[in-house]
């Protein structure tokens, strides 16, 4: 996975790099009716691109409180529990919409994202923040009786919670300079 | 009132010059906007969503905001700021954007009716019979704003 990131490198475009099925795969989708007429829309890009952006708000925002309450920087006074269970769902509906609005935007240059190196490391970003909730969910999570209502949580939580952070902060990095860069 | 000479100054700034004349920190200026967007839009949309009556484990809308007051004004605080320095690259292609002014003009909007109206609407744990109404157009308005600054980019 490595490797495929920075067989391109950030920023540079190259048609010639690695044919293979991903590539096929990308330009089947390309070249399909409804992919191309999303590409040349007028309104539909856009629309889908500003959802995109502003629904940022939608999926950081909860996940924010989670990662700030696991830090023991806000929330100390109410338990992790409580936290997390008031806000996880909004940012599994935030992260629906994102999903969806993403797909389709991938949809509409799935080649330009293929040659896109920040595309590449938005991907695996997403992959390692996915990882990281996942990890804290099945092993961490399972202490939780233990230190629920603790003001500042044990170390693995509270990077559980940092690393969530910047993971995300490195996912809209990424995802601005994809655009930037396509 | 012709506003020009204002856009025309900002553009001839030093910052301005700088900004424009550098790869680097148009892109990167704007990607820690965004961020902000993301901290503060978050935070303040779960508020306006609790205003609006949903129940977020009985968390009161003031106890939302006591909490996350702080990141609100950071993220304006570093939105407006890294804002009024993008704007300063690009002064004059501003003014002919379409979209530049409506943003200015619902941000004003939207920024005195945050400092008002919301405030008041969030400063007890009993909310006011409006607050739903304040949750609403308080949304309607952030987002209004962040449509017409995408829209900057495409028209």
């Amino acid at each position: 996975m490595i490797y495929w990131v920075f067989a391109i490198g950030p920023g540079r475009a190259n048609h010639a790099a690695m044919p293979s099925s991903i590539l096929e795969f990308c330009q089947w989708l390309q070249d399909l009716g409804w992919t191309t007429a999303l590409r040349e829309s007028q309104y539909m890009f856009p629309i889908l691109e500003g959802t995109h952006l502003l629904g940022l708000a939608f999926i950081l925002g909860p996940v924010l409180m989670l990662d700030l309450r696991l830090a023991g920087i806000a929330w100390r006074d109410t338990p992790v529990s409580k936290i997390a269970n008031t806000f996880v769902p909004y940012s599994i509906a935030g992260a629906i919409l994102m999903f969806v609005t993403g797909i389709l935007l991938f949809c509409s240059e799935p080649i330009r994202c293929y040659n896109s190196g920040w595309f590449r490391v938005k991907v695996v970003l997403l992959i390692v923040a996915g990882a990281n909730a996942l990890y804290f969910h099945m092993k961490t999570q399972s202490t939780w009786a233990q230190w629920d209502n603790l003001r500042m949580p044990p170390p693995q939580a509270r990077m559980a919670g940092i690393l969530s952070m910047v993971f995300w902060a490195g996912v809209v990095f990424a995802g601005r300079w994809t655009a930037y860069t396509l | 009132m012709n506003l020009f000479p204002i856009f025309k100054w900002a553009d001839e700034t030093a910052i301005g010059n700088y900004i424009r004349d550098r790869t680097w920190p148009f892109p990167l200026i704007e990607t820690l906007h965004i961020m902000a967007l993301a901290v503060f839009l978050g935070a303040l949309f779960l508020i306006d969503l609790r205003l609006m009556g949903l129940k977020m484990g009985g968390i009161t809308a003031a106890r939302l905001n006591r909490e996350l007051n702080r990141y609100i004004n950071w993220g304006i605080g570093i939105i407006l700021l890294s804002g009024a320095m993008l704007f300063m690259s690009e002064g004059v292609k501003s003014y002919t954007n379409d979209a530049f002014m409506p943003k200015m003009v619902v941000l004003i909007m939207a920024l005195a009716f945050h400092y008002t109206v919301h405030k008041k609407a969030v400063a007890s744990e009993q909310p006011p019979s409006w607050g739903a109404l304040a949750g609403i157009v308080s949304l309607l308005l952030w987002f209004t704003v962040g449509a017409a600054g995408r829209a900057i980019g495409f028209v």
